[in-house]
């Protein structure tokens, strides 16, 4: 997502997946894509996660926000690109997207948690806000499924709900390789 | 996922609360300390989850329903409210979608494993466990037997003030019901049955049972005055316990009590048998109520707010 952190995000019913880092035109950038992505002229606004506030709660998503923010600023990131599997005729895209923050004070995150926790819950993040972009959702909830949380959501053009994955890494390129284990 | 949730305020607001707090969990699973706040979220979601579940069942959605029957099973299970979460899974193989029997029977297998021993009571969480343990084993201690029980089957020396603590914070998790204390007198801790998923199993067993008067419901019952020595009032608990249960009453005890009886939504407690309804019908109370509906056959009452006995039959010699 922003420098050496990575996010990445899948819904196994209609298989796709996104994939966010910093836009860059180094050589690690264009070994990972090759190929062009398209500028989009939409935006994401990290205040944008209250649209998730009709199923989940301020605190819950408070705390995703600021992280997220956190991060955003400390990387001085201000677009992404996301990579995903079109549902349409399952080809792959990437495309640029503007990202804005409150312009809040987010230097206190870092006393407040962990590390390891601020890059999950901005990964939670960044992955509802960008499933929000691709596919409008209308309806999240949680479940208990044995040892595991699970995240599902219903979006505005399917009748199906879907299991929402999300990981936050700092290891280049191995967040779809922790989806998958 | 049912489209009600998304238009009825009421399951709204409860798939909200069951999120965020399993979120809220979730982020505790870091803590490997201290499990109690985890514990807390866990259960407050398993609350609302079999409260929800039990809302879906009665607009016959019985999918989702044992979804979040099975969800509540996996979050009371992790937090240790091992009774909660039996109930739940036996709820599930009740309604029958064949979809989640297998865990539901699997839930049962694991829970029903599960041994007194394998309980860390080295921390806070366990004691609290063991003491929930034996509630439910017992079926309602004082402070005074819960303190011997603890000492002779964990080897746990703990003070009154411990346990009345420990019992405390077991009733702010909804798993016991409490009557008595503050201080220095002795609490009764008996398990909290009306909130499980299914009261199936706990038919026939003495427990307390919290809520408040909603209807007198007598005229629904055919009453054949054939045991003259059995002579009931009878009413609706309280209409936020699901599914709803009516109390029946002394006459005695409706008598000294009128103005009890006739103030809306007084809060109180009942001590007596879980029974069905129509279990009624051997004393010559027939229902006619839509639904067959538990019963609490009470035979003492206490003042909800300040845990005073209005009425003992022990002692006021009632039927």
């Amino acid at each position: 997502m922003i420098g050496d952190k990575h996010i990445a995000s899948k819904s196994e019913a209609l298989d796709y997946d996104i994939r966010i880092q910093k836009p860059s035109t180094d050589k690690y950038f264009n070994s990972v894509f090759k190929q062009n992505y398209m500028v989009s002229n939409q935006a994401i606004k990290t205040e944008d996660l209250k649209l998730y506030s009709d199923w989940l709660a301020e605190d819950v998503l408070a705390s995703w926000t600021i992280c997220a923010e956190y991060l955003l600023n400390k990387y001085k990131c201000n677009s992404i690109i996301i990579e995903h599997k079109k549902l349409s005729d399952g080809s792959d895209e990437a495309i640029s997207v503007d990202v804005s923050t409150r312009g809040l004070e987010t230097e206190k995150v870092a006393h407040s948690k962990q590390e390891k926790d601020i890059v999950e819950e901005a990964a939670i993040a960044m992955g509802l806000l960008v499933t929000q972009l691709l596919r409008p959702c209308i309806f999240i909830h949680v479940l208990k499924q044995g040892a595991g949380y699970d995240y599902y959501y219903l979006s505005a053009d399917s009748p199906d709900e879907e299991l929402l994955e999300v990981t936050g890494t700092e290891i280049p390129n191995s967040g779809q390789e922790r989806l998958r284990r | 996922m049912n489209a009600m949730m998304l238009e009825n305020a009421q399951m709204k607001n409860l798939v909200k609360a069951i999120s965020s707090n399993l979120i809220r969990a979730q982020n505790e699973e870091r803590n490997e300390k201290d499990s109690s706040l985890r514990n807390s979220f866990l259960d407050m979601a398993g609350y609302d989850s079999v409260f929800l579940a039990k809302l879906l069942l009665e607009i016959n959605d019985s999918v989702e329903s044992s979804r979040y029957f099975l969800s509540a099973a996996f979050s009371y299970e992790k937090s240790g409210a091992l009774n909660q979460s039996l109930a739940c899974f036996n709820k599930i193989k009740e309604i029958g979608e064949e979809a989640f029997i297998t865990d539901a029977e699997e839930g049962i297998s694991r829970i029903n494993s599960i041994k007194k021993e394998q309980l860390d009571i080295t921390t806070r969480e366990g004691k609290l466990s063991a003491l929930d343990y034996l509630i439910w084993k017992h079926y309602g201690l004082t402070t005074t037997d819960a303190k011997s029980y603890m000492e002779k089957e964990f080897g746990q020396d703990l003070t009154n003030d411990s346990i009345r603590a420990h019992a405390k914070k077991l009733e702010e998790r909804k798993r016991v019901i409490i009557w008595g204390g503050p201080q220095g007198r002795e609490y009764h801790i008996y398990p909290n049955i009306a909130d499980l998923a299914t009261r199936s199993q706990h038919y026939g067993r003495t427990s307390l049972f919290a809520g408040s008067i909603q209807d007198r419901v007598t005229k629904e019952f055919r009453i054949r005055f054939e045991n003259l020595d059995y002579n009931k009032e009878i009413f609706i608990l309280n209409s936020s316990i699901k599914p709803k249960m009516i109390m029946a009453v002394d006459m005695n005890a409706f008598v000294k009590n009128l103005r009890v009886f006739t103030t809306p939504n007084f809060s109180l407690k009942a001590l007596g048998v879980l029974r069905k309804s129509r279990d009624l019908e051997n004393n010559g109370y027939k229902p006619m109520l839509s639904d067959e509906l538990d019963l609490v056959d009470s035979d003492t009452l206490f003042n909800g707010l300040t845990d005073e006995t209005i009425y003992n039959r022990a002692t006021c010699g009632g039927t």
